[in-house]
């Protein structure tokens, strides 16, 4: 059942639920956890992701209980609780959360009991009784929109049907996250619609609390948030529209506005002058710049979501040849493998590149080291720079983890960031 | 293998002496899962002459005062870079223990029981209860169990 795995990318479901709370405005994560979880679960995730930071609290200024041998022997409830009390005395936030490591997953502690003795208080402390070692990052973003769908959003709202909740970025796992975001959120707010990112704008959990108000919430994901967006649609009423895949470049983003418009009943005339508008801003950019970028084979190592929108800006955008894309997050369930295999693989007119899920680092190189295809343009993470620099191949540093980049509001996606895309192939980043 | 646990208690009932203010440790004796109580050992009020004791002996370490010196020849009760030697004598009295159960336990104390590979567990609880909670942890880590406990809402 277990194996080792080289340089995994991205950390355990704690460090994924810490980076989300991390990634909420004036929201506070407390650990019920060994000493060091705090820091290591911030290193494996956001220390990893474009020297960009939670700066509320993050690493070693969030509040942890620090179990040891008594705590597991006797239980380590009564030190949570003068830890919750520490950090509500200490850091004013607008929520906290208790996150379980794997130490109070093993014993038991019953963390419930503790938070809602701070509830009945009226104090917003909330439990999150999944334990790091339950999976990866991946599911730690699933399990924090689990809980704020059980425990904090609200029912009692008035709908609004021009407002849309935007999921699958993850916020730290995909270290242009909130370019991302910001992006969407301009094409959408462009359409008329109010955008709920969550994450940018300072948004924070008072929009959780009012998310069940939005007309429709827009996953921009191949395979992650199926789980959450059935609670939404069953409990909420919130129906779902999938984007399978980022968005890159001109031709996808004018797709997803396309059905983002068709899925809200938008005017389409309103719709295809955003269109023209923002083909017009792209392709204006472009045709003053044909021909600086010869022709690449390429391969891409990265995340499913970011695998999609690079290889498919480049193949049907941008006319380079994908060779070799490795899906490289643990992705499980035979159905969301072949929808991502479909994405990746559907091309307009370019050959079909082959497609691997590997997670494991020796794995990754072992696969591009072996290519027969020649392979000049590779797009992949800090991870996959050396087997680039063995095999003398072009390298882009565009995926997770990335050690080497700062990393603000820029970003891949959308109509603008097929723009920035494109000036980092040049430069050769 | 049969190990021992050391409470400082007024009563033998519960935990309820610090470590620095209990003169005397009920000793248990643990073998797998069977419980025993061994003994009652005495921290000797003072004995200016005596050097670090030898385990399990009624002598002890030198006295509460400014009597000490002797030893490790480097500073008094707490003070010193080798622990108070009050700590010393103490932490050697019950050096043959796995475990120290006291109500609160000092930091000098922890460290110089951690030099000797000895847990420390500052709580205050009933001696039957630590006894149960500690055998049944060390029960589990030596014979390779899971220390994962089922909570009743889980089994549903």
């Amino acid at each position: 059942m277990s194996e080792i795995m080289e340089n995994p990318k991205g950390g355990c479901a704690l460090a994924g639920i810490n980076s989300v709370l991390g990634a909420l405005d004036r929201v506070c994560p407390i650990f019920h956890s060994g000493p060091g979880c705090c820091m290591q679960s911030s290193a494996s995730e956001q220390g990893q992701s474009g020297h960009k930071s939670s700066c509320f609290v993050s690493s070693v200024s969030i509040p942890s209980s620090n179990m040891l041998e008594k705590e597991v022997v006797f239980g380590g409830v009564n030190k949570l609780r003068t830890t919750i009390q520490g950090a509500i005395d200490i850091i004013d936030a607008d929520a906290y959360f208790v996150l379980t490591g794997c130490t109070a997953g093993i014993i038991g502690d019953d963390i419930a009991s503790v938070t809602n003795e701070f509830l009945e208080k009226g104090i917003p402390v909330y439990p999150i009784e999944t334990p790091g070692f339950t999976g990866d990052s991946n599911l730690g973003y699933e399990t924090v929109w689990n809980t704020f769908l059980d425990k904090v959003i609200e029912s009692d709202v008035q709908k609004d049907d021009k407002l849309v909740n935007i999921f699958g970025i993850i916020p730290y796992h995909d270290p242009f996250w909130s370019g991302t975001l910001e992006e969407i959120d301009r094409i959408l707010s462009r359409l008329g619609l109010r955008v709920n990112t969550f994450f940018t704008k300072g948004q924070g959990i008072e929009d959780v609390k009012k998310s069940s108000s939005a007309a429709l919430n827009i996953i921009v994901n191949p395979w992650i948030f199926k789980g959450p967006a059935a609670k939404y649609e069953s409990k909420f009423g919130v129906p779902s529209l999938r984007i399978p895949g980022l968005f890159v470049g001109a031709t996808d983003t004018t797709k997803f506005v396309r059905a983002v418009g068709e899925a809200l009943n938008l005017d389409k005339d309103l719709v295809e002058k955003v269109i023209a508008d923002e083909e017009k801003y792209v392709y204006n950019y472009l045709g003053q710049a044909i021909g600086v970028l010869s022709w690449k084979r390429f391969a891409v190592v990265a995340d499913a979501n970011n695998a999609v929108g690079f290889t498919r800006y480049l193949a049907n955008d941008y006319s380079f040849t994908p060779v070799l894309v490795i899906v490289s997050e643990p992705v499980f369930r035979p159905e969301d493998k072949e929808a991502i295999i479909k994405e990746i693989t559907d091309l307009e007119y370019a050959r079909p590149p082959k497609v691997l899920f590997l997670t494991d680092q020796y794995e990754i190189n072992q696969a591009i080291r072996e290519e027969e295809q020649e392979i000049t343009l590779l797009v992949g993470s800090s991870n996959d720079r050396e087997i680039a620099l063995e095999k003398d191949i072009q390298f882009i540093l565009g995926s997770f983890p990335m050690s080497e980049r700062l990393i603000f509001n820029r970003t891949y996606a959308g109509y603008r960031g097929s723009l920035t895309f494109t000036e980092d192939i040049y430069d050769n980043n | 293998m049969a190990y021992n646990i050391a409470f400082g208690s007024s009563n033998g009932i519960n935990v309820d002496l610090k470590f620095g203010e209990t003169d005397k440790f009920y000793i248990y004796r643990v073998d797998g899962q069977d419980l025993e109580f061994l003994e009652i050992r005495h921290v000797a009020p003072s004995d200016p002459s005596a050097k670090a004791p030898a385990p399990a002996s009624e002598a002890s370490s030198c006295g509460t005062g400014g009597s000490c010196g002797n030893g490790s020849g480097c500073g008094g009760n707490g003070q010193g870079c080798g622990g108070g030697t009050e700590v010393l004598g103490k932490v050697a009295l019950i050096e043959d223990c796995r475990a120290v159960v006291c109500k609160k336990i000092g930091f000098q104390a922890q460290k110089q029981f951690e030099k000797k590979a000895i847990s420390v567990f500052d709580i205050e609880v009933s001696v039957e209860d630590a006894l149960d909670k500690i055998s049944s942890y060390y029960y589990k880590i030596d014979n390779r169990q899971s220390l994962r406990q089922i909570r009743p809402a889980e089994e549903e």
